[in-house]
């Protein structure tokens, strides 16, 4: 929350003169409020923020996915990346064993592939020939 | 245009195959999201908005409006039968919902708050028929300062509503704005915060933006939770009526829902979940058996069910009418408009009377739609809850990837998603409302652009206010609802908590 509040500032100070009038007062704004909700959390501790899921694991594993499809997408093309990330998110989700979540992925990759060519969604390539 | 004119103008433009498909789309999509606990019409609306790039705006924004109303309907099946709010504007409704299923009386509970829906659902578009182009006459006559006045007045109030300290809710809308002045500046055509990236020159997308922080974070809290395996009561077509008590019971709630939930969307902030509550006290207040609320009670039912779709239909009003969006679901309506080149405000009646109407016919023939879909169908839309989540959740992320890479081609906004999901994430923790931070990455433009003109024309002169009693009146209402409160618990200790907390 700190921390945030002192980014910002760096951020508010280091606008160009003119057009900067409106982020400055931004930045003072988020200082002012920074310093409100730090006094206000001295004399009045907020409750704790709510307890991880029993799977929290399952939280970065998730983008980890999703990273690998964005990581994927250009070079290696839109049905590997889909079939790696549909296989991904249903391994780590659901209780199946792993080849059929590779199933899984495979499939609603060339199924959505072909709905979302439908509805005229450029989607790259890549490796693939079609 | 003449209201009676315009609704037959927008009926013609609503039999187009195009918007009927969308208008069908919105309906069942909004009850599916309605009915799922977890994902809600945000998260939804964030989702498809890249998608309704493809269509033409009229179909575009029916789809989104369709998805907004039609999860008002949704919500309360859950609710009712699981005992678990499909959305957080039927948390209320669990309250006696799930005790009338207890009692074998789910079926008349579903029908109730699906009539209830639609009886407050059609008023709105009626009162939204009447007010939308009135408040749009007035706000013909604004000026540079009326509109910084109205942003920064939405911004004051809707940080009052959100929950969470009014300090953090400060600094929230203060990043949000922040975020909002990432890129090329609109008044100069000068780049700041981009740090030398290409990527930013553009300020961020709203649609990486929304979509991480309500579909991704929302999967996220979904996903972390150990699989639950609900009970779903099964409904018979048969057990959807309810008795003649039960009917005479309800009306008055509906009738009082709406009109207590209508005002509730022209305020800025979480409206229609507000709404809910003060419905439900408001009937217990006024019952005549209130010692049955809590156990089952239908006046419960059918209040907050009808009150939130009244308010549903209350929040298009600023939006239309103003073109500044006083809800989260209304700023990403906002976003499918400009889309299109399409801006509400006042001069949407005139310029664009296909939109309008269009709009306007579609939710009437929207709420006969979804009074079909909610109740000889409603058995449909649970079957729904017994979908496997893990498969449910994957296609989700698919959807989002999919719709926010479309936008620009561009690998960069799937980063943002990917980072905005987190931050949603973490601020759900928090107990910190996404939609703090949203509202002003939508309305910082015009927050930022309508400053800089006053000023010009003002010539720095703050005195230039007082010519202005709209902007001033406005000020003076926003800065009110921010140093009253502060001041009466400044000299009450007592901690009076009027409403209480839905986003927990």
């Amino acid at each position: 929350m700190y921390t945030g509040g002192a980014l910002r500032y760096q951020a508010g100070t280091l606008a160009t003169p003119g057009p900067g009038l409106f982020p400055v007062s931004v930045g003072v704004l988020i200082l002012v409020a920074s310093g409100f909700s730090l006094l206000a959390e001295y004399a009045r501790p907020s409750p704790p923020p709510e307890a991880l899921g029993q799977d929290w694991w399952k939280v970065p594993a998730m983008c980890a996915a999703i990273w690998a499809f964005a990581a994927l997408l250009k070079p290696a093309g839109y049905l590997i990346a889909s079939a790696v990330l549909c296989g991904l998110l249903v391994f780590i989700l659901g209780r199946r064993p792993w080849w059929v979540a590779l199933g899984i992925g495979l499939a609603t990759a060339a199924v959505s592939y072909y709905f979302f060519s439908l509805l005229g969604v450029p989607l790259p390539a890549g490796l693939l020939p079609f | 245009m003449e209201p009676l004119a315009g609704l037959l103008k927008g009926f013609t433009v609503l039999a187009a195959a195009d918007n009927l498909i969308a208008l069908t789309a919105g309906a069942v999509l909004g009850t599916v999201v309605g009915v799922l606990p977890g994902l809600g019409p945000i998260g939804a609306m964030a989702i498809l908005l890249p998608l309704s790039f493809q269509m033409e705006a009229t179909a575009a924004v029916i789809l989104m409006a369709g998805i907004y109303y039609g999860a008002q309907y949704g919500g309360s099946t859950t609710s009712i039968l699981v005992n678990i709010p499909g959305e957080s504007t039927s948390v209320v409704t669990c309250i006696d919902g799930y005790q009338m299923t207890k009692r074998g009386r789910a079926g008349a509970a579903l029908a109730v708050s699906a009539v209830g829906s639609f009886v407050a659902g059609t008023i709105a578009v009626v009162l939204l028929m009447i007010f939308a182009p009135l408040l749009a006459q007035f706000a013909l006559r604004f000026g540079a300062a009326e509109y910084f006045a109205l942003t920064a007045f939405g911004l004051m109030v809707l940080s009052r509503l959100t929950g969470g300290g009014l300090a953090i809710a400060f600094m929230l809308v203060g990043i949000g704005l922040a975020l909002k002045t990432v890129g090329q500046e609109t008044m100069y055509g000068i780049a700041r915060f981009t740090f030398g990236s290409l990527a930013l020159w553009q300020g961020l997308e709203l649609t990486p933006v929304v979509v991480g922080l309500f579909g991704i974070a929302e999967v996220l809290i979904v996903a972390e939770e150990k699989a639950s395996d609900a009970q779903v009561h099964s409904v018979r077509l048969r057990e959807l009526l309810p008795t003649r008590e039960e009917w005479r019971r309800s009306v008055g709630p509906i009738l009082r829902g709406t009109a207590v939930g209508f005002p509730f969307g022209l305020i800025p902030g979480p409206a229609a979940i507000l709404s809910t509550f003060a419905s439900y006290a408001l009937e217990r207040r006024v019952s005549k058996h209130p010692e049955e609320f809590g156990k089952g009670a239908i006046e419960g039912v059918a209040g907050p069910e009808s009150a939130n779709n009244a308010a549903a239909g209350g929040t298009l009003v600023p939006l239309l009418s103003l073109g500044v969006p006083f809800a989260p679901p209304m700023a990403l309506l906002l976003g499918a408009f400009v889309i299109h080149g399409v801006q509400p405000g006042p001069l949407l009646m005139r310029e664009h009377p296909e939109v309008f109407w269009g709009l306007v016919a579609s939710m009437y023939a929207g709420n006969v739609m979804l009074l079909i879909l909610n109740l000889p169908l409603v058995g449909l839309f649970v079957s729904i809850l017994r979908l496997p989540r893990d498969l449910l959740l994957a296609f989700i992320v698919l959807m989002s990837v999919v719709g926010v890479y479309s936008v620009n081609n561009s690998g960069f906004d799937l980063m943002v998603m990917l980072v905005m999901g987190l931050v949603g994430y973490a601020m759900r923790k928090f107990r910190l409302s996404a939609a703090t931070l949203v509202l002003p990455l939508v309305i910082g433009t015009l927050m930022e652009e309508s400053l800089i003109r006053t000023l010009m024309l003002a010539r720095g002169d703050v005195r230039y206010f007082l010519g202005r009693p709209i902007a001033l009146g406005l000020l003076a209402v926003g800065i009110a609802s921010v140093v009253v409160p502060a001041l009466w618990r400044c000299f009450r200790p007592r901690p009076a908590q009027v409403t209480p907390s839905p986003l927990d």
